[in-house]
């Protein structure tokens, strides 16, 4: 499991846990933000990359030209920050066995279930992570140091099958 | 006086931070505030809507106050902007000022503490809380003439460069605080200067799960104590 490869749901993209908790925690030098409304607009484009720390290289792309056009060979660590868990799954053919997927901040909506003190899922995303869980490891998590939260059967226990 | 007056109100404003909505509650109480001062009609409709999901860092929550009412009747509206600067501010001012600014302004305060406590602690007060209420006092007027552009005022100070510029300015602070540690108390002995080593080693090393504060705290204090029972 490589950890200073990751994927990350976070609807906040880039804050203070990201930088402080990810970037610096794992040094890591890529930072790619995959999302269809930052991509398109040049002053969050500026936002963002005026707030990254130096040294760090920002790439911003939409949800298609991300599936398209990365490649994790060309990257000896990076870390991808998605806004839902509709946008990663969206482009989970670009996932393998070598990234780290994690869910670290999903604000508290109507409908939302809590799985942790910043993670707020519906019913329907969490039987995407969950799939995607019979698959590839997923931590549940808003800092590197911290336990995750196991997900594996919260769709059965949300039914009842539990 | 008005200002004065939504000045102190906004030191405040983190006062009801939860997991439910974060700051949402207080942004909101801030929101109505303001909007009495500037005039403008909030209905209890669009206060209640304000009360959702909220967190940014709390010295910045003015600038994002001056934009959401510049932005207030256009077409994007004032959420899409607010919801942008929050997560952009809580990365500048964590990095900034929990990890990088507390550091400097305590290695400047100790530093003055050898000569007198009292304006040690006083340097450190009034060191850490210069920028700080600055922000609180001018942020909403800024946050108004810029609006969604408010990031070109920030880039005329290369914000993403104060962490490490701060960093680097307590690195070398550290080390002469340790150093006139080590002269005040007359311990001179290489002993001495291993075990400092190591304490700021451990210190450091600390830093990458804590924070660079506290972890320079702990070795500050932990190369004090041993100083102060007489060395090694």
């Amino acid at each position: 499991m490589g950890k200073n490869r990751i994927f990350r749901i976070d609807d906040r993209l880039i804050h203070g846990q990201v930088i402080e908790g990810w970037i610096k925690y794992y040094k890591i030098g890529t930072v790619f933000i995959a999302n269809d409304r930052v991509a398109s607009d040049p002053i969050q484009n500026m936002i963002y990359k005026s707030i990254i720390p130096k040294g760090v290289d920002l790439y911003i792309y939409n949800l298609s030209e991300f599936s398209k056009s990365f490649s994790k060979r060309k990257w000896p660590e990076f870390l991808v920050l998605f806004e839902s868990v509709a946008d990663l799954i969206s482009v989970s053919d670009s996932i393998d066995y070598d990234i780290d997927l994690n869910v670290g901040c999903v604000a508290n909506r109507p409908h939302k279930y809590q799985i942790s003190d910043t993670v707020f899922l519906d019913l329907s995303e969490i039987q995407s992570l969950c799939k995607l869980r019979e698959k590839y490891a997923i931590t549940v998590k808003k800092l590197p140091w911290e336990t995750s939260i196991e997900i594996m059967n919260f769709n059965k226990l949300l039914n009842g099958d539990i | 006086m008005k200002s004065i007056k939504l000045f102190v109100k906004s030191l405040f404003y983190n006062s009801n931070l939860n997991i439910e909505n974060m700051q949402g509650t207080g942004f909101s109480w801030l929101l109505g505030e303001y909007s009495k001062k500037n005039g403008v009609d909030l209905n209890d409709q669009i206060l209640k809507e304000e009360t959702s999901y909220f967190n940014t860092h709390p010295f910045f929550i003015n600038f994002i106050l001056g934009v959401w009412f510049k932005e207030f009747g256009t077409m994007e509206g004032p959420d899409y902007w607010k919801k942008v600067y929050s997560s952009a501010f809580a990365a500048v001012g964590d990095s900034v000022f929990y990890h990088s600014y507390r550091v400097f302004c305590f290695t400047i305060a100790a530093l003055a503490g050898f000569y007198n406590i009292l304006l040690g602690l006083f340097i450190y007060l009034a060191l850490y809380n210069i920028p700080h209420f600055y922000f609180l006092f001018y942020g909403y007027d800024i946050g108004f003439k810029y609006g969604k552009n408010l990031i070109v005022w920030f880039n005329r100070f290369k914000v993403n460069q104060w962490g490490q510029f701060f960093d680097t300015i307590s690195a070398f602070f550290l080390g002469f605080f340790l150093s006139v540690m080590i002269g005040v108390n007359n311990f001179t002995s290489l002993w001495h200067y291993f075990f400092g080593a190591v304490m700021l080693f451990m210190g450091l090393s600390f830093a990458r799960i804590l924070n660079v504060g506290i972890a320079f705290i702990i070795a500050v204090i932990g190369f004090g104590i041993i100083l102060l029972l007489g060395g090694l």
